[in-house]
């Protein structure tokens, strides 16, 4: 049985590589332990997040699947941020999860050359150092590339307690063959750890003692083919810890599996245990606990906050001791989870692992977390997977074009040590680099690829003609009297006439105001938003911008592939060894690296250039 | 790209000091200090051309040639400028300060070459020469940086950064996490305040830093006949100028220098303040006047026991921040009510007035944590300008643009030791605040 790709796993990561092979032309095989945890949701149950937003919408403007697939099972939805600036806004929608894997599980079927096949991946054929082939449930599939997106399944263990199970997330079946023939194949692996809180029944929790959190009903969703605004909204609900709640804890802490040993993998910072928050932050009073619904005016409930892997009987007293929870009913008990993943330092900025060529992966595999996080990589490494096939040279995202540049460069170059997720902080050029413009950012590269068909690519130009129509209604001038009438409306004094944007550049000035001076076609009040952005950052977006063309010459010197680092004798130890393991493929990467400092680049140009005579 | 900016000639003193810029702005920054009957404005300025004319910044005039390159017919393919400067290390670092006063960044270790590799301006066949040079230069920047940097200095800037991390860290995690930060209290602002005067303090401390360097420069003027020639014997410990009762006795400046706990200090004694009809005496005078101006410490001696001539002093504190008023003769006059008391005669008092030279300019050698090196001042001074953008537009700005310059501010603080900025920040947010969503 011959394919062009296999994918291993059909999580978040696994859907996007998939679609995008087959999209692209390639006979794709995608391979599941089990057909109900196709784009399964294993733990929140939404989509997006601050920096998470970003990349929903990047892989949307790219031409992936998960910003429609998210509006298509919206349950709430919020603009994070809304008080601040454009750039730290983010999308988050509650989904549906049902919903979710449902509509996945049907866009996956009716997809031309992709096949669904239920079973286990247990090896890889290698030849020549090059990927050829996997075994699936005991029989052999050829390729030309694979691609890992095994997610939290590799020789994972849930703990709950003292109770220690061989098994994935949510009771499905781990994976159990696979990591040992990595290892074999000399891949680095190692052992991250993450964990999920309890779901509880909705009829069994006290929401009047709660606070109610609505969503945002004037906002876009996820896509940008999805049309109007999201009007039937399901509302999620505050509560806190409480002293009794941390007492639970602390005298519970010898039979917490964090605390006594039993669990050795790393886990994220970002996303602690209440446990952890309990004993790292003792000196805070209470935590805040959301109550958040799974499915559609369903019967269960997620508890985000208070992630767990204590014992059953401790996970119900701490349960219970928090406001509105006293009387709640366990569906599922929470639990930490083990699994291997790859250290990326092995991997290059395609997501090929660089030891074995046409082996690509993906998504937690890759030591990240988060679904978004995962869809992103899926995406590069599915499109990167294509081009291997067609003998094209990979696609790199730069760190000033998206989000996703950021996360693959920042695993592949630094590496990470805990389950890493993304964050509006590690983008450099935050201000650039907004949700509202993901597809005058990637839309065309994405046509460029092959991902964006008629529709999307048509759509888009006509939202960005529209943009363009309305920064050049900007430059109008509008009389005294006019300007004078809405700058008095606010309190403020006008002196002379002035164009839009001038006026804009005013604090206090907004997109809605304005919308009376522009033509009537224009008078987009969205579109004028995005467009009064630009305007408001200003000299700010001009700093960015000299500072992303900076960098960008160091990214265009390419490093030979073979430079042999160990003989550079100028460079430092440290930056020897880092250097020679990260091997960077231009010097903007390598200047990346920590360990590498300002005088070590200085000096690889110097053995660049020696060399290169 | 930045316009930079760095010394080409070696460091010490040479017959000829070449300053030299390369960037967008080179020209731009040249013109405003440098002045040439031959220049109107920047499009009169040929390039590939040697122009005289004179550098002049307020506080020094010096004559000097100019000479600019087009882009993309330079070294680094970007717009050159080269100042071409008498020789000796001070008057090039001056020039140098002045220029990146004005907005020009001090070149990195060989970045005029990484620049001209970048703009594909190196050939392979230049490269062997080209490769030797940046070599030297990066050794010898990599000792300074990975030498130099230990001990105290270096705690004194991570000691600013982990404050200005911690200032970022509170906004980061705001802007990350919106809705676990909004019940924690934000500090950034003060926090941000403190690092600013401290940075402040640092750079002052360059001064300092320099004089231990460059050595702290001493004139000493006064009228004539108070004994100052013979403070000077006194001090280089043997007969270095003439000494006599004859009035106007010391005609042009001499100059010598020592060594004080670990300090150089060059002394320069002057000719006597008085009314000449003696044309080569009041050229003598008018080189005093000069050697007060540009030195780091005056002494104004008086005999012990007469008052000091307030005309004289008022002229001299016009233009000198640190004066010292010396009573000399106190073997004959007795000590003086007011300033340092010594006798030049019997070397009375003269510790003391060593050790107050260094006091007043609060010169210590055994400091580590005084900023010695330009790079390493150009780093806090850049990170000095993006944190009073940062402070400026607090409250004004949207946070996240606060946090643009803040950031900048770390990063530039950060060049010193070479660590990255976004990784602090980012373990700063875990490892104070309990976030996760």
């Amino acid at each position: 049985m011959r394919y062009d790709a296999i994918v291993v796993g059909a999580g978040h990561a696994g859907a996007e590589a998939a679609l995008a092979l087959a999209r692209l032309g390639c006979e794709t095989l995608l391979v599941t332990l089990d057909v109900k945890s196709v784009s399964h949701m294993a733990c929140n149950p939404n989509i997006g997040g601050t920096g998470k937003g970003h990349l929903v919408r990047e892989v949307d403007a790219l031409g992936g699947q998960m910003g429609l697939n998210a509006d298509a099972s919206l349950l709430q939805i919020k603009m994070l941020n809304k008080n601040k600036g454009a750039a730290v806004q983010s999308l988050r929608g509650q989904t549906d999860k049902e919903v979710y894997h449902e509509n996945m599980l049907a866009t996956l079927r009716a997809t031309p050359r992709l096949t669904l096949l239920e079973g286990e991946c247990e090896d890889l054929v290698v030849r020549e150092g090059a990927v050829k082939g996997a075994v699936v449930s005991g029989a052999t599939y050829e390729s030309e590339v694979v691609v890992l997106c095994t997610g939290v399944y590799l020789s994972a263990r849930t703990i709950t307690g003292e109770e220690i199970r061989d098994a994935g997330p949510y009771g499905f079946e781990n994976s159990k063959n696979l990591s040992a023939a990595l290892v074999a194949k000399g891949l680095p692996l190692r052992r991250f750890k993450t964990g999920t809180p309890a779901r509880v029944y909705a009829d069994s929790i006290d929401y009047s003692v709660m606070e109610r959190e609505e969503g945002d009903y004037d906002i876009p969703c996820f896509s940008f083919l999805t049309e109007g605004k999201l009007l039937e909204q399901e509302p999620c609900y505050l509560t806190y810890t409480n002293a009794e709640t941390h007492r639970i804890i602390r005298e519970n802490i010898d039979r917490a599996p964090l605390y006594n040993g039993t669990i050795h993998g790393v886990g994220p910072r970002y996303c602690p245990s209440i446990e952890d928050k309990i004993m790292r932050f003792a000196d805070k009073e209470r935590h805040q606990i959301f109550i958040e619904p799974e499915v559609r005016g369903g019967e269960l409930m997620y508890v985000q906050g208070m992630s767990s892997s204590m014992p059953k009987d401790v996970q119900e007293r701490m349960y219970r001791s928090v406001k509105g929870l006293e009387k709640v009913r366990f569906a599922r008990y929470a639990y930490a989870i083990e699994y291997d993943c790859i250290d990326p330092l092995a991997l290059s900025p395609s997501l090929e692992v660089k030891a074995i060529r046409g082996l690509f992966s993906a998504g937690q595999f890759n030591g990240s977390s988060g679904y978004e996080e995962a869809a992103a990589q899926g995406l590069m490494a599915g499109v990167n997977a294509a081009r291997y096939v067609r003998k094209l040279p990979p696609i790199v995202l730069r760190r000033d074009e998206a989000y996703i540049g950021v996360l693959i460069d920042d695993l592949v170059t630094k590496g990470t040590n805990e389950p890493y997720r993304m964050m509006t902080a590690r983008a450099e050029y935050r201000l650039s680099l907004r949700q509202d413009n993901a597809d005058a950012r990637l839309t065309p590269l994405g046509r460029e690829i092959g991902l964006v068909d008629d529709y999307r690519w048509e759509k888009y130009l006509a939202r960005n003609g529209k943009k363009e129509a309305i920064r050049a209604a900007l430059k109008r001038s509008v009389p005294l009297a006019e300007v004078r009438d809405l700058f008095e409306s606010k309190g403020e004094s006008a002196s002379c006439g002035m164009t839009v944007e001038e006026m804009l550049k005013r604090a206090s000035v907004t997109a809605a105001d304005v919308l009376t001076f522009l033509p009537e076609e224009l008078r987009d009040s969205d579109l004028v938003g995005e467009v009064a952005v630009e305007v408001k950052y200003g000299g700010y977006l001009g700093k960015e911008k000299r500072a992303a063309e900076d960098a960008r010459k160091m990214e265009e010197k390419r490093l030979p592939a073979d430079l042999d680092y160990a003989a550079m004798e100028n460079l430092r130890i440290e930056a020897r060894q880092k250097l020679a393991k990260v091997r960077p493929l231009t010097l903007g990467q390598a200047s990346r690296i920590s360990g590498v400092s300002p005088a070590d680049v200085g000096v690889l140009i110097t053995y660049l250039l020696k060399g290169n005579k | 790209m930045d316009t930079i900016a760095a010394i080409s000639t070696p460091k010490g003193a040479g017959a000829i000091g070449i300053v030299r810029m390369s960037g967008e702005q080179a020209l731009a920054i040249a013109l405003r200090f440098f002045t040439s009957s031959r220049i109107g404005s920047a499009i009169d300025v040929e390039p590939n051309r040697l122009v005289l004319g004179t550098f002049s910044d307020g506080s020094i005039r010096e004559k000097c040639m100019m000479a600019f390159f087009r882009a993309p017919k330079s070294y680094t393919g970007e717009d050159i400028v080269e100042l071409q400067l008498h020789g000796g290390a001070y008057l090039a670092e001056r020039v140098l300060e002045t220029l990146l006063g004005a907005g020009a960044k001090l070149a990195a270790p060989g970045e005029f070459t990484r620049r001209a590799y970048l703009a594909g301006k190196l050939t392979l066949d230049e490269a062997e020469g080209v490769a030797a040079m940046i070599n030297a230069e990066s050794e010898a920047e990599l000792r300074e940086a990975y030498c130099l940097m230990s001990g105290r200095f270096d705690a004194r800037i991570k000691g600013l950064t982990d404050t200005l991390v911690e200032s970022l860290g509170v906004i980061e995690a705001s802007l990350d996490y919106p809705e676990e930060m909004a019940d924690e209290a934000d500090d950034s602002i003060e926090k941000a305040k403190a690092v600013r005067e401290e940075m402040a303090a640092l750079l002052d401390s360059y001064k300092a830093g320099r004089l231990i360097k460059g050595g702290v420069t001493v004139a000493i003027v006064g009228k004539t006949n108070v004994g100052k020639s013979s403070l000077l014997n006194r001090l280089v410990g043997y007969s270095r100028a003439i000494v006599s009762d004859v009035h106007g006795t010391t005609r042009d400046v001499v100059g010598e220098s020592i060594l004080h706990k670990g300090v150089k200090i060059n002394l320069q004694d002057t000719a006597g303040l008085r009314e000449t009809g003696d044309a080569v005496e009041s050229i003598g005078i008018e080189r005093s006047l000069a050697a007060a101006k540009g030195a780091d410490v005056v002494l104004y001696v008086v005999e012990a026991g007469s008052h000091p001539d307030e005309t004289d002093l008022a002229n001299i504190r016009a233009f000198s921040k640190r004066v010292l008023l010396v009573n000399n003769k106190t073997d004959v006059f007795g000590a003086s009510a007011e300033g340092l008391n010594i006798s030049a005669k019997t070397g009375e008092g003269v510790g003391v007035l060593l050790d107050e030279i260094l006091r007043v300019t609060s010169v210590d050698a055994r400091a580590a944590e005084t900023l010695t090196e330009e790079r390493h001042a150009d780093c806090v001074r850049r990170a000095l300008r993006h944190l009073d953008d940062a402070l400026a537009a607090f409250g004004q700005a949207n946070v996240e643009c606060v946090a643009l310059d803040l950031r900048e501010s770390v990063r530039a603080l950060a060049e010193i030791g070479g660590e990255g900025a976004t990784e602090r920040v980012v373990n700063d947010v875990f490892s104070r605040f309990c976030v996760g969503k």
